[in-house]
């Protein structure tokens, strides 16, 4: 199958002027239509690098795979086109559409890692304490980062920081990383 | 199971007399034979075309090489692999051979089988007081092709003789038939991958069935050679519990624990290169879009909360079987071990409790 003319046109003008690999340019001329025109307006509405496009592309094809769509399917649905179309930074707008294509890529790592930040967002810390979760939960430790300008606003950190550990909160977080339920 | 059957088969000039070509000649007396001289140019047959090029060669080099799933930062249960062959009959769609042998296609059987043993027979000696545990089945499925290697007729006895090593027969076949002509060796175990009869059916076509493999398990079993199983690759399917609890009843239906050596689990495991193999190749796409993230290792596994629910659901399984039977996880960090376990053994006690402390 090959691809309208105009698109065709586009796609290598638009992967020359970014200096992308021949074999990513032929994989997306290979694509159909649809297919490869969502991925050409995703690009140019986020102005992506090779290894960025890579990146979402091989989500969107997974998702598509798995949920028995199109990566047009994918791409096209409203979420994604919210996002990239958000009256944002380029920047905000590529984190948003990453955030929704890995949401729905890793639905129940999404899940728990939301339950997680829940937990401590629902705590109230004060924001000299700060709670790091293992990257993609893959990993058994917490940190927990206490700042304070005085004594007293560092105590306080650490009181909050340690009241927070010793709740059913803080042992729910440690659950879900060993998977318990 | 199905049957191999090659297109072609080469033979290094010097190996025509070996045992090896004697049987695949027998075995395929209408297809095509040529001998070569070395190098044997086989890329343009590519990955799966290669392993219907049937390659009767000797191997330059060694043959015994630690596993490597021993990878820095993960527990290991210090595993030695001898190699007799290179690429498999079988085509898992999440083998590691599509990465690992992409360049080098061809299902290579070694003539010299002697001088594996006599390396084997080097170390096993230079080391009379350590107690090694040694697999044929890495690059290789140990049983599948023993009508034609007659892997079996030279490894049994060997390993009788040679106490202070255990060697582990690793298959996805029920082609058992040549080892079963042996009286047991305490220090022969057959292990069986096991997966879920989807997996079976959908990821590793041409290999035997569940049913197969667990019978044949019961016929080598029976005939008093220890077996072993090993739940590797586990793939978080939307119906795991079921799947693999379908897995365990049959396997308690077939055999006893009692002489079960060891059982194994393991996560699908991807590396980067190995997903683009697969993707080039359109295989295993259910693995692929499983919820697989990268470890430290960079290789892609289920994210860890979930594996370590699948590793105690399957372990509990195991212990109400029969507690005492030997197990462990394969390529996992300390931390899951720790959960799992409950302790992080050295890389020496994980080997001890399989095949014995040194003396």
């Amino acid at each position: 199958m090959t691809l309208p003319a105009s698109l065709r046109k586009a796609v290598q003008d638009y992967t020359r002027e970014r200096a992308f690999h021949s074999a990513v340019v032929e994989h997306w001329l290979g694509l159909d239509e649809a297919d490869a025109r969502a991925l050409y307006e995703l690009a140019t509405s986020l102005r992506l690098g090779q290894n960025q496009l890579r990146d979402l592309w091989e989500w969107a094809e997974e998702i598509a795979v798995r949920n028995g769509t199109s990566i047009a399917g994918v791409l096209n649905r409203p979420e994604i086109l919210q996002a990239r179309s958000a009256a944002t930074s380029r920047n905000t707008r590529l984190v948003a559409v990453k955030r929704v294509l890995r949401r729905w890529r890793f639905p129940a790592l999404s899940a728990a890692e939301a339950r997680a930040k829940e937990l401590v967002r629902c705590a109230g810390l004060p924001p000299t304490v700060r709670v790091t979760l293992p990257p993609c939960l893959e990993g058994d430790q917490i940190s927990i980062t206490c700042s304070g300008r005085s004594q007293a606003e560092l105590v306080a950190s650490l009181e909050a920081a340690l009241q927070w550990a010793r709740s059913a909160a803080g042992k729910e977080v440690f659950a879900i990383l060993e998977g318990v339920p | 199971m199905t049957s191999y059957r090659p297109d072609k088969i080469w033979i290094e000039r010097g190996s025509e007399r070996s045992r090896i070509a004697e049987n695949v000649r027998r075995a395929y007396q209408d297809v095509p034979v040529q001998s070569y001289d070395p190098p044997l140019k086989l890329e343009h047959f590519g990955f799966a075309g290669g392993k219907r090029q049937l390659v009767l060669m000797r191997h330059r080099g060694s043959f015994l090489h630690h596993c490597p799933a021993g990878t820095p930062g993960l527990v290991c249960c210090n595993y030695l692999v001898v190699n007799l062959g290179a690429n498999c009959p079988f085509d898992c769609s999440y083998c590691f051979l599509q990465e690992y042998l992409a360049h080098s296609p061809g299902l290579r059987l070694f003539t010299n089988v002697e001088e594996a043993l006599a390396e084997v027979d080097d170390v096993l000696r230079r080391h009379p007081n350590r107690r090694f545990r040694i697999g044929t089945g890495e690059l290789i499925d140990s049983l599948a092709l023993d009508a034609l290697t007659e892997h079996t007729r030279s490894l049994v006895p060997f390993f009788a003789e040679r106490p202070n090593a255990v060697l582990e027969l690793k298959t996805k076949s029920a082609a058992v038939e040549g080892l079963l002509a042996f009286a047991p060796v305490e220090n022969v175990v057959v292990a069986w991958s096991l997966n879920a009869s989807s997996v079976i059916r959908d990821e590793e076509p041409g290999t035997a069935s569940l049913d197969e493999r667990l019978a044949a398990a019961e016929r080598v079993q029976r005939a008093g050679f220890r077996v072993a199983f090993h739940f590797d690759p586990l793939i978080a399917l939307p119906q795991w519990e079921e799947e693999y609890a379908a897995v365990f009843r049959r396997l308690v239906e077939s055999v006893s624990p009692s002489r079960v050596a060891w059982v194994s689990l393991g996560h699908l495991r991807l590396s980067p290169g190995l997903k683009r193999a697969m993707k080039e190749r359109s295989r295993g796409w259910t693995l692929l879009t499983g919820e697989l993230v990268a470890g430290p290792d960079g290789k892609h596994r289920a994210w860890r909360g979930l594996r370590l629910t699948m590793y105690r659901t399957l372990l509990e399984w195991l212990r109400r079987w029969d507690p005492a039977i030997p197990r462990y996880i394969c390529m996992e960090p300390a931390g899951v071990w720790e959960k799992t376990f409950g302790e992080v053994p050295t890389d020496q006690e994980v080997a001890a409790r399989l095949v014995g402390a040194p003396k």
